[in-house]
């Protein structure tokens, strides 16, 4: 253990010694299968954010090689129409709502507290119920997916299809409507908590400016969740209410309005793509600067374009329905808009550039798969700026050359930087390193894989090939590319697979990692892989952007405004749960803020809104029941059970 | 800054990337130059598609060079850092500054700048007034076939859209269901049919031909079989086309075909087609079936217009087409002949 390493040295603390027994009881998990149900810290909570996000990523890429299997030839009959329209709406609400926004707010839930240095998120129960309500409605979706009767109108459902119950007769889009609305109230929680934890809870010291790259990239996607989700829930709640309820929100016949329902998805949808890319250049930030061994270039510029691409985003939706009939000037506006976002990933292609120029890679698996972000995400931006062109846009519009370029940019964009975190991370979570050469073999069939499958399909989409086909005649020729395309997705598949099994490896006979495998900068590295359950032992002060490559300070300079806070603060009572508040730009200390233990009231909580969302798919009666209920938890959740913590 | 773990020093030599990237580089560029000419949407007929194709080119040539440049400098930093044995240099932490700001911001937004104007000229361009008194077409979208009217000369189809050629032709687009998409590639980018507005989309071939038409925006269970075919005839030969259609269909010759006029009417045909002059009343539920005989494809461009496909298209439509709105019609064998007679379906 090593906790004095970067934090306050031990004689700062003076009389005061931390009861480390004390701690493990006041941060324990409840044993057995009420510990399941009941436990709220950070680290598991974000850990099965993340597995439970893996698996949904094997879910959705089966149902992708499925559709790929299919198309192979022309005129396949593997896969009936209907079968195939579920996998394709399955597929792509499966990969953006449970796997890639998930996984990243479990990255955020398991690291922000050990990188901010706080000994928990802000709220541990909201972590908690966030997450039942992630998983109910994903097995939800599931459940629908195996007894046949699946979301089939795509993943953004456009109304009417997807709205009229004459159109999408089976419960498929019932499921949806629902499943979406209690995943959009999870990304809620996470990102709520998110927020409070990056601009309340960090360590002391840990001024905005010496945050880590990754807390700004959690902060700027946490906030457009926030801004970005309430569009998607009313776009979901009103499918569901012109489903069951029979209002007429999207039927042009009664006076509704089935654009209408693209400006309110698409509002989300764009900045969807974001909040899935921009905590991904976080976690490439952090990777680059321990496998290159140095601090970023440009740490203010890079965090500014963060927070600037989180706000262009938001300018952009309708490119994405172009070709609905809009007028000349709007077009223009988004057209601008879709431009100028790229400026911002420019400056992050470029930081890259330089931060490796400077530095001394080390070319391990993480620092591979980092270059496969770059190599794969630069093909999907430029076509992304070409998408900007609104009459070619009209062209490619809902053509594969749509599916290659999104999945150029959210394979390039998230999912490579995702394998290069988890490369980076997993000795921390599990105190064993990934296989090297099994990661080699990852990469190297992930991105040969990829290309052989996406690239050519920007051919088949000038070739005529629009998206959601089940089938093709022959004689429109499409047949050659499409079996090039489906040989790649095997090899994409197997590179997952070479992943899965070098986890499955890794956990039970990997190398010993030791607490800094990597010589990162950040905390998290100070601490024991994995780190004990109340993360520090003695709470660190930081003193710098890089706590753990500055040299030791001398005493003198240990009287900042951070260690004056600390003094004039009470001690740290150990026997119960307990972490720093701190002032939002310096963070200096204020408070230090008790934290709750493990409750059921969260799991509770979660399956009354799941009664309510979930029941109307049989009858409206569901809602006032599940709302009562959810009164009930929320009482059972704010009782005072705790005499100590009451006063 | 710390030392390597010294358990990881054992890296082997690394496989060789940068070979291999610019292997792929050159191989897709050549993949796509080879494919050119049966990317429709770059080989154009008309010109809404033909200043699209410009337009591609322009930007594909930029992307590409962004492209290059970009991989070359990672290339280079990363060769560069590899041979070196040096520390990290942290004196040029300015110089770095300069270059993100100056590669990764400055230059690009010059390059965007002049993208930027480039795309609101070439999408200004598209909003020239078009000529009022051009050939009008309505076209509506079903689930999943396209109705064709031709106000001016008075008469219905579907699924084939005659123009003639070396005019501009305004396609108003509706739909009676869901969100269609209006697309023929190598005519002009694609317009949506959205139900409750009316789009106008100006299109215009260059030579006679037949071209595919698609439907782009997901739609349904047959979205993928709701095709159409654009026929661009001489003007003279567009005439003839038209005027003939404009006729209504000619009374049954024989007593086959009277009896299969009978068969239609009885059996529930006449509930959603119409064939002009025999219906009693018009529907446009499904196809317009006057002078079916002329058209090349069945079910919305899915099968070839054959007797036998007809024959078998009218005894179970789910079979080409499983989810399409056709009941099967269970029918005798006369009574097919006869429907197949009345049709005027060849043999």
């Amino acid at each position: 253990m090593n906790e004095t390493r970067s934090g306050l040295p031990a004689e700062d603390y003076g009389d005061f010694r931390p009861n480390q027994d004390a701690l493990r009881k006041a941060w324990d998990r409840p044993p057995g299968l009420a510990g399941v149900f009941m436990v709220v810290n950070h680290r598991t909570v974000g850990a099965r954010f993340i597995v439970t996000g893996l698996v949904f990523l094997v879910l959705g890429g089966i149902q992708a090689l499925m559709m790929r299997t299919q198309l192979a030839q022309p005129e396949l009959d593997i896969v009936s129409n209907e079968l195939f329209q579920q996998l394709f709406s399955m597929h792509g609400t499966t990969m953006m709502f449970l796997f890639a926004v998930p996984i990243f707010e479990g990255v955020a839930m398991y690291l922000l507290p050990l990188m901010l240095g706080a000994r928990d998120m802000s709220m541990p129960r909201l972590s908690a119920f966030g997450y039942w309500l992630y998983l109910i409605a994903g097995v939800t979706l599931f459940a629908s997916f195996f007894l046949g009767v699946a979301p089939d109108a795509g993943w953004f459902a456009h109304a009417p299809l997807s709205s009229d119950t004459r159109f999408t007769p089976s419960m498929g889009m019932d499921v949806w409507a629902t499943a979406i609305s209690l995943l959009e109230i999870s990304a809620l929680t996470a990102a709520v908590e998110i927020v409070v934890t990056i601009l309340k809870m960090r360590a002391p010291g840990m001024t905005l400016s010496r945050m880590p790259v990754l807390a700004w990239a959690m902060l700027v996607m946490a906030m457009m969740i926030i801004v970005a989700m309430p569009a998607v829930l009313l776009a979901s709640v009103t499918i569901a209410m012109d489903r069951i309820a029979g209002t007429h929100f999207f039927n042009s016949a009664m006076g509704g309005d089935p654009v209408l329902y693209k400006h309110l998805f698409w509002f989300f949808g764009h900045p969807e793509v974001y909040i899935i890319f921009v905590p991904a250049l976080g976690v490439v930030a952090m990777v680059l600067m321990a496998l290159v061994r140095r601090p970023i270039i440009g740490y203010t510029v890079v965090n500014m374009a963060l927070v600037a691409m989180g706000v262009l985003s938001f300018g952009l939706w309708a490119h994405h329905f172009f070709a609905v009939g809009m007028p000349s000037i709007a077009m223009s506006f988004f057209a601008v808009a879709s431009v100028m976002v790229a400026i911002p990933s420019g400056i992050h292609i470029f930081s890259f550039i330089a931060t490796t120029w400077l530095g001394k890679p080390v070319f391990r698996a993480p620092f591979l798969f980092l270059l496969g972000f770059v190599l794969v995400f630069i093909a999907g931006g430029v076509t992304g700026v070409m998408l900007a062109a609104v009459p070619l846009n009209w062209q490619v519009h809902d053509s594969y050359f749509i599916v290659a370029h999104l999945h150029y940019v959210l394979i390039g964009g998230a999912v490579f930087p995702l394998f290069a975190g988890i490369y980076y991370w997993f000795p921390k979570l599990t105190g064993r390193m990934l296989n090297e050469r099994l990661g080699r073999w990852q990469f190297w069939l992930m991105l040969i894989g990829m290309n052989v499958t996406f690239f050519i399909q920007h051919h088949l989409g000038l070739m005529g090939m629009t998206r959601r086909i089940h089938t093709y005649a022959a004689d429109l020729g499409w047949g050659p590319l499409n079996m090039i395309s489906t040989a790649g997705s095997y090899i994409l598949a197997l590179g997952f697979a070479v992943f899965f099994w070098n986890v499955f490896r890794s956990l039970r006979v990997g190398e010993r990692a030791g607490d800094d495998p990597w010589g990162g900068p950040t905390l998290e590295w100070s601490l024991s892989s994995p780190p004990p359950n109340y993360n520090f032992l003695y709470m660190p002060v930081v003193r710098s952007r890089y706590p753990l490559w500055e040299p030791p300070q001398a005493p003198a300079d240990r009287d900042t405004a951070a260690d004056r806070g600390i003094r004039a603060l009470p001690q740290f009572n150990d026997e119960r749960r307990e972490t720093w508040g701190t002032t939002i730009i310096t963070a200096e200390p204020e408070s230090r803020v008790i934290l709750p233990g493990p409750t059921i009231w969260p799991l509770l909580a979660a399956l009354s809104v799941a009664v309510a969302f979930i029941g109307m798919l049989w009858t409206l009666w569901s809602v006032p029941v599940g709302a009562l209920l959810f009164y009930f938890s929320m009482i059972g959740w704010h009782w005072p059970f705790n005499k100590e913590l009451a006063t | 800054m710390n030392e390597i773990q010294r358990n990881h020093t054992h890296r082997r030599k690394g496989p060789d990337w940068r070979l291999a990237s610019r292997l792929g580089a050159v191989g897709s560029l050549a993949i796509l130059l080879a494919s050119c000419r049966s990317n429709l949407a770059l080989d154009p007929m008309g010109p809404g598609a033909a200043t699209i194709a410009g337009h591609w080119w322009v930007l594909y040539w930029t992307a590409l060079a962004v492209c290059i440049i970009v991989l070359v400098l990672l290339a280079v930093a990363v060769l560069r850092a590899r041979r070196r044995s040096i520390e990290p240099d942290s004196g040029s932490e300015r110089r770095g500054q300069s270059l993100v700001i100056f590669g990764g911001g400055i230059v690009p937004l010059v390059i965007l700048l002049g993208t930027t104007v480039f795309i609101l000229v070439g999408l200004a361009s598209f909003d020239d007034p078009v000529d009022e008194d051009a050939l009008r077409i309505r076209i509506t979208g079903h689930m999943f076939w396209w109705q064709i009217e031709y106000p001016d000369h008075g008469f219905e189809t579907a699924n084939e859209l005659h123009i003639p050629v070396g005019e501009p032709v305004r396609i108003q687009l509706e739909s009676a269901d869901v969100i269609h998409s209006f697309w023929v590639p190598q005519l002009h980018g694609k317009l949506e049919l959205v139900p409750g507005r009316t789009n106008e989309l100006v299109i215009q071939a260059d030579a006679p031909g037949s071209y595919l038409g698609v439907c782009a925006e997901f739609c349904g269970l047959q979205h993928a079989n709701m095709r159409f075919s654009v026929i661009a005839q001489m003007p003279d030969d567009f005439d003839g086309w038209a005027e003939a259609q404009a006729e209504d269909a000619s009374p049954p010759d024989t007593a086959l075909a009277s009896e299969g006029q009978e068969v239609f009417q009885r059996l529930i045909c006449s509930n959603c087609h119409t064939v002009r002059g025999v219906s009693e009343t018009a529907s446009t539920v499904a196809p317009d079936l006057t002078h079916l005989s002329s058209r090349s494809t069945l079910a919305a461009r899915t099968i070839p217009n054959t007797r036998s496909n007809l024959a078998s298209w009218i005894m179970d439509p789910q079979l080409a087409k499983p989810g399409s709105n056709m009941p099967s019609t269970p029918m005798s064998g006369r009574e097919l002949d006869a429907l197949l007679e009345f049709l005027g379906a060849g043999q």
